[in-house]
């Protein structure tokens, strides 16, 4: 038996209808995908729950993820320089008031037990913790290397764990050298530094192990003011570039045979607003640029600059990569903005 | 059944996040030009057409459609904006080009140096090859004075009809890179003595970018020109670098 329909019912259908009428003008404009290939993505802002007020934040810099699933950020809030949040956004807990400059962040597995490396660039430090804030010990400026007058030249911004447990530090915001240290902290190598060659550095942002080849381990290395991947062995030998033109690189994430880069712009100054994310192959070619231009490349393996086209974000800092392909985007001098999350598009 | 279609209604009126798009790409082969240009537009987002205006008004959805290169033979000013049916409209984007005279000059000397790393043997030439810079100071285009100012002399073989001086100059006050003081065009009387004809000061154009001064000059043919681009000066006590010379760059002196 059909439903009564009241005039009651109609009054408030029609009203409620009324009141909604404005959100009409919006319809048949489609959710959008950014992204091309195979790497597509579906943006939500809104993912993360954080309250301003408890849980403040000026940059949001790096991320990364526990094997339960927690989702850790650094940021250079001292009033809560870590935040943990859940799948949903949630924070779950944040600790940290000692780290102004908290700015790389890398969790590492070490037989068992995960810990967080936070490169901090005002403590002229990497300082390495427990998931729970516990500092297990510090790694310094590298004094006898003779590169560095004083503690305060030193301003590192990322860390990657080699095979053997090394930690090679990238000082991004100092000399622009990497710094290889033993797990006890004993200096090991030194190399790239701002010289203009090809195995220089410019702003050496970020750093990460890549283990693609699992018989050829390297270090991709973000020359960022070159716009410049650049690999080298674990001996610190330069083997080749990547030039990613009109991309200013953060830190190179390598989550199956991609690798995911945040640009936090695509032209000076750097505060344009221009940035996008950048996703290269097992070839380490660009396949997709979500927020930003169509990769192309010419006849002689030349790559089109790269450039903003959607203003999804301002300037994207750190991408982390779910196990599922998800990703999330933490970004920098942004308006205190909390991570987007973007959601894989089969 | 009511209850049902009100919710189905809602749901596919909601409105979706909302995004606008970036600024067209533009590549311009001479701004500077003698008898035409082209201009080159780009915006690789599928489903994006890009507008434009050449007559100063902001684009919009209904002006014309970018297809391919334009072919542009007189000063003009071009306005360009991204329009996609899933994207609120872009940021508008923008060149102007300038028409010269056919008669460029023949010879182009600098009274002093621009500083050390500027100082390439085709630095004069480049004052005068029609192209401009970027915003990055480093990028080839542009000389840089700190100490001196840039004090030109061109000449023509034959007397040129000319019109307008244009001093092309670089802001970025964050890098201490700051408009002219003053720029002075002189030219030779029938003494040969300078004399002073034009003259405009650049302390207004403190915006950040690249900027064009236009000096109109007394109506007449000349085959002797000094433009005199002069520093700002120290930098403002409110600045960073206090103490020190704010930095002048020049791309082009052009004229018409």
């Amino acid at each position: 038996m059909p439903e009564a329909f009241s005039r009651r019912t109609f009054s408030k259908t029609m009203i409620t209808l009324g009141a909604l009428a404005p959100l009409g003008r919006l319809s048949g404009r489609q959710e959008p995908v950014i992204g091309h290939g195979d790497y597509r993505y579906r943006v939500d802002t809104r993912w993360c729950r954080a309250d301003p007020v408890r849980h403040p934040v000026k940059d949001c810099h790096e991320l990364a993820l526990d094997r339960r699933g927690l989702l850790y950020m650094t940021t250079n809030d001292t009033r809560n320089n870590i935040l943990v949040m859940n799948k949903d956004g949630v924070v779950a807990h944040a600790w940290g008031t000692e780290y102004p400059g908290a700015h790389g962040l890398t969790l590492h597995d070490e037989n068992g037990t995960e810990f967080l490396y936070i490169a901090d660039y005002e403590r002229h430090a990497v300082i390495k913790t427990t998931l729970d804030g516990r500092v297990v010990r510090e790694f310094g400026w590298p004094a006898d290397s003779g590169k560095y007058p004083d503690a305060t030249a030193f301003k590192p911004t990322e860390t990657a764990i080699g095979p053997d447990g090394s930690v090679f530090i990238a000082d991004g915001y100092g000399r622009d050298f990497i710094v290889q240290y033993d797990a006890d902290g004993r200096l090991l190598n030194i190399f790239g530094g701002k010289d203009g060659t090809p195995s220089g550095l410019a702003n050496a942002h970020g750093i990460a192990l890549d283990t693609r080849d699992p018989d050829n381990p390297v270090l991709l290395v973000s020359s960022r003011a070159e716009n410049t991947l650049k690999i080298f062995d674990l001996a610190g030998k330069w083997l080749r570039s990547v030039p990613l033109p009109g991309a200013f690189i953060c830190r190179p994430v390598v989550q199956g045979k991609a690798v995911y880069f945040a640009v936090l712009i695509s032209r000076e100054p750097w505060d344009s607003g221009s940035g996008y994310l950048c996703i290269l192959d097992e070839n380490n070619r660009v396949v997709s640029v979500p927020g930003g231009s169509i990769p192309h490349y010419d006849g002689q393996g030349g790559l089109a600059t790269l450039y903003q086209t959607v203003k999804v974000f301002r300037h994207p800092h750190d991408v982390l990569v779910d196990p599922d392909g998800n990703l999330f985007v933490a970004q920098w001098n942004a308006g205190g903005i909390y991570p987007y999350r973007l959601t894989r598009v089969p | 059944m009511l209850r049902f279609l009100f919710f189905l209604m809602i749901c596919t009126r909601l409105p979706a996040q909302e995004f606008s798009l970036a600024a067209p790409q533009i590549q311009c082969e001479q701004v500077f030009f003698r008898g035409a240009t082209r201009i080159k537009m780009d915006f690789a987002l599928e489903g994006a057409r890009i507008r434009y205006t050449l007559n100063g008004r902001e684009p919009d959805e209904q002006a014309r459609r970018y297809r391919k290169p334009l072919r542009i033979d007189r000063s003009a000013q071009l306005y360009a904006r991204a329009f996609h049916p899933d994207y609120l409209p872009g940021e508008t984007a923008g060149i102007a080009v300038y028409r010269t005279s056919k008669l460029p000059p023949e010879q182009v000397r600098l009274a002093a140096p621009p500083a050390e790393e500027y100082n390439t043997p085709d630095c004069m030439a480049k004052l005068v090859d029609g192209r401009a810079g970027t915003g990055k100071f480093s990028d080839g285009a542009w000389l840089g004075f700190s100490k001196n100012d840039l004090d030109g002399s061109f000449q023509w073989r034959k007397p040129a009809p000319l019109r307008a001086v244009l001093v092309s100059f670089l802001v970025n006050t964050r890098s201490w890179i700051y408009p002219p003081s003053v720029v002075e065009v002189y030219a030779a009387d029938a003494d040969g003595q300078p004399r002073l004809i034009a003259r405009d000061t650049g302390t207004a154009m403190t915006e950040n970018g690249r900027k064009i001064m236009t000096l109109p000059l007394p109506p007449g043919r000349y085959r002797n020109l000094r433009v005199v681009v002069g520093t700002w000066g120290a930098l403002p006590d409110d600045h960073p670098g206090k103490g020190n010379s704010a930095w002048l760059f020049v791309d082009e002196i052009a004229f018409q």
